[in-house]
């Protein structure tokens, strides 16, 4: 991650509440285009799943127009891009572990820091036990159809990453008790605040600062 | 089945959030050292679901699996799903910061509804196939409600979106049912002693 996880953290969650609850204006663009300086070799892959994600948000727009809620309807589609944008830029390239660093920095409850990292171990391994399913199907001349066959394979191989993530996170747990877990991991909180890092933070202070005082 | 940042009010998404921290709160302190592994299990799962895309006529479905979860976790589903959601939120775009607990409420409380339904003594007497496929089916059909009531709490104007949320999810209800009928009868012939330690 470009930015440090606690002030991804942070700026993620300040930014999203001072946006989603007034009208959009246009400096708050201001963070959104820092975070994209900062990642301007992957601006194309950021937009790209931007655009992916905006069917939701294009039908409670069109939702909205029909009802002839034009500013209305403007106003969440443009704040909400602005946030998904902010969003997906600051996290871009993370693999998750960096976020649960960003919790345990910010003290999180023990129990939920440690899920979290035993669920994105188990998240690795399912996308790869799923890929591989997924080759297996294919080499056997496998299509995917509306029908109950379709479903009764799909049935089965949840069925059988399931349990395969049962068993795996058992013994990822065992291994780590063997280690006297208990409940608590122990993580590397030491990072070194870099100007980036604060650059962030007052840009996002700049908009708090005028959306308060205009 | 996502709310994102930005839609709703003010009032909605801070309730919301209050009472999902609140279930989230509840739910970290049932958590004992053996639930991890569970628990992270069922996430992940979560997560994972949410790019298994399934074939239904011209459109693709992707499922939830709230209701599996429900039936494994119980009152845990609050702290599994908060933790997949947030991950989504942050590394996928899916749902929000602020939105994220109004997202807990419509996919965790579903699951917890599901839990305590399937603790009721009556549905012991349900034939095992219907069971199974109610399983998948009333964790969709809770949260799409969820879904709906929620957008239509946070403006007067969603009233269609609502209507539009429920028609569109009524099929995804049917193929969740049907494919958690499969997957239940996989576990059930796989790990028996796993179905048996739920109160399905």
């Amino acid at each position: 991650m470009i930015i440090s996880p606690a002030i991804s953290l942070i700026a993620a969650f300040l930014f999203s509440i001072i946006v989603s609850f007034s009208n959009y204006e246009l400096y708050y663009l201001l963070p959104i285009a820092f975070i994209l300086y900062l990642n301007k070799n992957n601006i194309f892959s950021i937009f790209k799943s931007l655009v992916f994600l905006n069917l939701f948000i294009v039908v409670l727009a069109l939702v909205l127009l029909i009802q002839n809620e034009y500013e209305e309807a403007l106003n969440i589609y443009i704040r909400t891009n602005m946030i998904i944008l902010f969003n997906l830029a600051i996290f871009y390239n993370s693999k998750g572990y960096d976020i649960v660093r960003g919790l345990y920095i910010l003290k999180f409850p023990d129990s939920f820091i440690s899920t979290t990292y035993f669920t994105l171990k188990m998240i690795e391994n399912l996308k790869n036990d799923f890929s591989n399913i997924k080759n297996t199907l294919k080499a056997r001349g496998f299509k995917a159809k509306t029908n109950l066959f379709t479903y009764y394979t799909f049935g089965n191989i949840l069925g059988m990453l399931f349990v395969k993530s049962i068993r795996k996170s058992q013994s990822l747990k065992d291994s780590f008790e063997a280690r006297g877990f208990n409940k608590k991991i122990y993580l590397n909180d030491k990072f070194k605040t870099t100007n980036k890092d604060i650059l962030l933070l007052l840009l996002v202070g700049i908009i708090i600062i005028l959306k308060v005082s205009l | 089945m996502h709310i994102s940042d930005g839609i709703l009010s003010i009032e909605v998404a801070t309730t919301l959030g209050v009472v999902a921290v609140s279930m989230v709160a509840y739910s970290l302190k049932q958590m004992k050292n053996e639930n991890i592994a569970l628990c992270a299990a069922m996430s992940a799962l979560f997560f994972i679901a949410s790019f298994i895309h399934i074939p239904l006529g011209p459109t693709q479905i992707h499922l939830v699996l709230v209701g599996v979860i429900g039936v494994f976790l119980g009152s845990l589903s609050f702290l599994s799903i908060s933790i997949a959601l947030l991950l989504q939120a942050t590394l996928l775009g899916f749902g929000g910061v602020t939105s994220l607990g109004a997202n807990i409420i419509i996919m965790a409380l579903p699951a917890y509804l599901v839990y305590l339904i399937f603790s009721l003594e009556f549905t012991k007497k349900i034939n095992e196939k219907i069971r199974f496929f109610l399983v998948g089916f009333l964790g969709v059909f809770f949260a799409t409600v969820f879904l709906a009531l929620v957008l239509l709490l946070a403006k007067d104007e969603y009233l269609i979106a609502s209507y539009t949320v429920i028609a569109a999810n009524m099929p995804a209800m049917i193929l969740e049912g049907i494919i958690t009928l499969f997957l239940l009868q996989y576990i059930k012939k796989s790990i028996p002693s796993l179905l048996k330690s739920t109160k399905l």
